[in-house]
C-alpha cells in the first residue's frame, strides 16, 4: 500500500517565433536551443525509461504555439541547419582543444551529444517531436495536457469572457488536431486563476488546473488538506496546488539544486570566451557574440575562478540530489499522513525548459527521481492528476484566490510600468474583433472576406500572448517583444481596416497568412458572444 | 500565391508603418485592471472630444472615484475612495489603504464638486483582486548563487522562462 502520491508536471511553452521573411531570425534559436537541450533529451529519459520497463507516471504540458512549432516544415528546416551547425562548432572544437585534455574531452562529448540529437530528431522521429510525446501517452506512462491558446495571462484579459473562452477553446483545438485525443487537464498561463475561471474550464471538458500554494490557502473555505490534496470549485472542476517545499529545492538560491557547484555553468559559453575570428560564424551576423551551447565550465562557487566541468562528478551530484529529493518527499508524506484523511499528494510543477536548458543536468535527475520513486520500497507513487481524480473522490468544495506563479504571486509582473501600455491596446483589439464578427453576424461571406477574418483573429490572439508583457519587465529582449506586440495589433488594425472598407488584398493577406501560420483550423465565428451555427 | 521573403517583408514593414496601433479615444472608457491584493490599474479616454462640462469646469479636479462593487455605499466608511487625476492622465496605479476583505470594486471617472459629488463621464467594469496571502511558506523567485549573469549575458541568453521563478538570470 502507497502512502503518498508524487506528481510532477512539466510545462513546456515558449511563444510563437517564426519567421518565413527572414532568411534566419536569431530569436527562432530559443526553439531550437529548447529542442536540443530539453525537448529531446526528455525524449531519450522517457526512451530509456520505457526500455527499462520502469513504472512510472509524468505529465506534460505542451502550450499551442510549441505545438504548432514543432509541427512547422519551416521550422524543422531551420532547426536541422541550426544541429548541423552545432555539430560543426563540435567538431571544430575538438581540433581546437587538442592540447588541453579537459575540454577536448568535454568537446567529444557534445559532438556526441549533438549526433546522438540528429539521429533521434531526423531518424528515430522524422523531426516531428509529438510523435515522441504521443507514444508515451499511449503507452500510458506521459500523461499530455495543454494551455491556453497563445499563452495569455487569462486574468489581465477577463475584460472579456469571449477572449478567456477563445484562448482556452482554441488551445485545446488545437491540441486535439495535433495529438488525436483531448487533454483532461490545463495548465493555466503563469498558473493566473480568477475565480469564475472554473466555468469556462468545465465548459471546454477539462477535469483539473494548478494553482501556486497560495490560491488554494487562500480560498473561500480553509482548506482542510492544505495545498496537499485538491479542491473542488464547485462546478466538478478541481484545483491542484504546487507543493512550495519540492518547487524550492528545485527553485531556490539558497537550497535549489541546479546551482550546485559541480552542475554546468550556464553563463560561460564559448560564444563569449573565444576570439572572434574563430566563432564568428557560429554567433549573430558574425560580430554579436551569443550562446553557443558549448560551455566548458562547472559553476564552481560564488567569485572563485571557474574550474572545468566534469560529467562523471555532476552525474554522482545527480544522483545525490534525486535521492534528497525522495527522501525529503518520504518524510513530508510520513508527516501529512498523521494529519490527512487521504493519501497526499504532492504537486510538483516545473518549467519542461529548465530541465537541459538553463540546468544542463535536470533531465538526468529527472530520470533518477523516477527511477527512485519506482521503488516500492520508497513509499512514493508518481502518479497524473488524471488517476488521482479516479482513486480519490469527495474532495472539499470551495474556490480558489485569484493568483499566479510569478513573482509576488499576483499579476504585477505582467502589469507594471514597463509593460501596462500594452493593455488598452489588447483590450481594443479584442472588443474590435467581437464587433467586426457580430456585424458580419447576417451577412454573407465570401472566402477572402472569411480568410481576412481569420487571420484578424490570428494576430489578435499572438499579441495577447503573456510572454511580449514578461520579456518587457525582465528587460532582455524588450525591443524584439515590443515589436512583436505591435505588428501583430498593426496587422490586426490593416485586416480590420480592409474587412471594414471590403478592399482586402489578396496579396496582402496571404503575406500576412505566411508569416502568422498559426491555428490553421481557426474559426472566426468563435468570436461571436453567441456562436452562429455555420 | 507564392511570395519572396523581400515581398513579405516590405508588407510587413509597410502595414507596421502605416497600421501602427493607437490608443482608442470614439468613446468614453474607464477600465480596471487586477494587480495584488491591495493595488489596482486603471485606464481611460474620454472621448474624441472632451466632455463639454470638462471643459466648462476647468477649476474643478477631475477625479477617479473607486467603489467596493459588493457594496457601493459603503466603502471605507465614506462610501468611496477618490483618488485626483491630472486632466493629461490616462492611466494610474491604485493602491487601495484599507479594506482587505473587499475583492470587488468598480470605479467612475468624473468631475467633483464641493458636496463631493460626481459628474460621471465614465464608469468601469467590475475587477475583482486576489485575497490577501495566509501566511504559509512561499517560494520566492531568485537565482542561485553562481548564476548571476551580466546584462550582456541576459540579452545573448535567449528567452527567459515565464515562472518569475529562479535561475533564468532576472536581474
Amino acid at each position: 500500500m502507497k502512502n503518498g502520491f508524487l506528481s510532477i508536471i512539466l510545462h513546456a511553452h515558449l511563444p510563437y517565433v517564426r519567421h518565413p521573411e527572414h532568411e534566419s531570425f536569431f530569436e527562432e534559436n530559443w526553439l531550437f536551443e529548447a529542442i536540443t537541450e530539453c525537448y529531446i533529451p526528455l525524449i531519450s529519459v522517457l526512451d530509456r525509461l520505457q526500455n527499462d520497463e520502469i513504472p512510472y507516471r509524468l505529465t506534460l504540458s505542451l502550450s499551442p504555439p510549441l505545438i504548432c512549432m514543432l509541427r512547422d516544415e519551416l521550422l524543422q528546416i531551420r532547426y536541422l541547419k541550426y544541429l548541423h551547425q552545432s555539430l560543426e562548432l563540435a567538431e571544430k572544437e575538438i581540433i581546437r582543444t587538442r592540447l588541453q585534455p579537459e575540454f577536448q574531452k568535454l568537446a567529444h562529448l557534445y559532438s556526441r551529444f549533438y549526433k546522438k540529437t540528429l539521429t533521434i530528431y531526423q531518424d528515430q522521429y522524422d523531426c516531428d517531436l509529438l510523435i515522441a510525446f504521443k507514444k508515451h501517452h499511449t503507452a500510458g506512462t506521459l500523461e499530455l495536457i495543454t494551455c491556453a491558446a497563445t499563452h495569455g495571462l487569462l486574468p489581465l484579459l477577463n475584460i472579456s469572457e469571449i477572449a478567456i473562452r477563445n484562448q482556452i477553446n482554441i488551445g485545446i483545438e488545437t491540441f486535439k488536431a495535433n495529438l488525436g485525443f483531448s487533454p483532461s487537464g490545463f495548465w493555466l498561463p503563469e498558473c493566473a486563476y480568477y475565480p469564475g475561471l472554473e466555468t469556462l474550464l468545465a465548459e471546454a471538458s477539462i477535469n483539473y488546473f494548478f494553482v501556486d500554494s497560495h490560491g488554494i490557502m487562500n480560498a473561500s473555505q480553509i482548506p482542510r488538506n492544505g495545498v496537499y490534496a485538491p479542491l473542488n470549485c464547485g462546478n466538478g472542476v478541481m484545483a491542484f496546488a504546487r507543493d512550495p517545499e519540492s518547487s524550492r529545492q528545485v527553485w531556490s538560491s539558497q537550497e535549489g539544486y541546479p546551482g550546485d557547484q559541480d552542475y554546468r555553468e550556464y553563463y560561460k559559453d564559448i560564444g563569449f570566451d573565444l576570439d572572434l575570428d574563430y566563432i564568428a560564424p557560429y554567433i549573430l551576423d558574425s560580430d554579436i557574440r551569443i550562446n553557443t551551447g558549448i560551455k566548458y565550465y562547472r559553476i564552481t562557487g560564488k567569485d572563485l575562478p571557474k574550474e572545468s566541468y566534469s560529467p562523471k562528478k555532476a552525474r554522482a551530484k545527480v544522483q545525490q540530489h534525486a535521492q534528497d529529493f525522495i527522501n525529503k518527499r518520504q518524510q513530508q508524506i510520513i508527516d501529512l499522513n498523521i494529519t490527512m484523511n487521504r493519501p497526499p499528494i504532492i504537486i510538483a510543477p516545473y518549467d519542461a525548459e529548465l530541465f537541459g536548458h538553463w540546468w544542463f543536468e535536470g533531465p538526468q535527475w529527472l530520470e533518477c527521481v523516477l527511477r527512485l520513486a519506482s521503488n516500492p520500497n520508497n513509499h512514493i507513487q508518481t502518479i497524473s492528476c488524471s488517476d488521482y481524480l479516479v482513486q480519490q473522490s469527495g474532495h472539499q468544495i470551495a474556490t480558489p484566490s485569484a493568483s499566479t506563479w510569478g513573482d509576488q504571486g499576483y499579476f504585477s509582473y505582467w502589469l507594471n510600468e514597463t509593460n501596462n501600455w500594452i493593455y488598452p491596446l489588447l483590450h481594443k483589439a479584442e472588443a474590435e474583433m467581437e464587433q467586426l464578427v457580430s456585424d458580419f453576424r447576417d451577412l454573407t461571406i465570401n472566402s477572402l472576406q472569411k480568410r481576412a477574418l481569420n487571420q484578424a483573429a490570428r494576430s489578435v490572439l499572438l499579441a495577447q500572448a503573456s510572454d511580449w508583457p514578461f520579456i518587457m519587465k525582465s528587460g532582455t529582449t524588450t525591443e524584439y517583444a515590443n515589436k512583436r506586440i505591435t505588428d501583430h495589433l498593426a496587422r490586426f488594425n490593416y485586416l480590420h481596416d480592409a474587412i471594414r472598407k471590403n478592399n482586402i488584398d489578396n496579396r496582402y493577406l496571404t503575406a500576412l497568412e505566411i508569416m502568422d501560420n498559426i491555428f490553421p483550423a481557426i474559426n472566426f465565428w468563435d468570436y461571436l458572444s453567441s456562436k452562429k451555427n455555420n | 500565391m507564392k511570395l519572396t521573403q523581400i515581398e513579405l517583408l516590405e508588407i510587413s514593414q509597410e502595414i507596421r508603418k502605416d497600421y501602427a496601433p493607437k490608443i482608442s479615444n470614439s468613446t468614453p472608457k474607464l477600465t480596471l485592471m487586477p494587480v495584488d491584493p491591495k493595488h489596482l490599474y486603471a485606464y481611460w479616454n474620454l472621448g474624441k472630444n472632451e466632455p463639454f462640462s470638462l471643459q466648462k469646469n476647468t477649476a474643478k479636479q477631475l477625479t477617479l472615484r473607486v467603489y467596493s462593487a459588493s457594496d457601493k455605499n459603503n466603502y471605507l466608511g465614506k462610501g468611496y475612495e477618490d483618488i485626483p487625476i491630472t486632466r493629461l492622465q490616462s492611466r494610474q496605479d491604485v493602491f487601495l489603504s484599507i479594506a482587505t476583505h473587499v475583492t470587488s470594486y468598480r470605479a467612475s471617472l468624473g468631475i467633483c464638486f464641493s458636496d463631493n459629488a460626481l459628474e460621471v463621464f465614465a464608469d468601469s467594469n467590475l475587477t475583482q483582486l486576489p485575497q490577501e496571502k495566509r501566511p504559509i511558506a512561499t517560494v520566492k523567485p531568485d537565482s542561485p548563487s553562481g548564476l548571476t549573469p551580466t546584462n550582456k549575458e541576459i540579452k545573448a541568453s535567449g528567452y527567459n522562462n515565464r515562472s518569475g521563478q529562479g535561475i533564468k538570470g532576472i536581474a
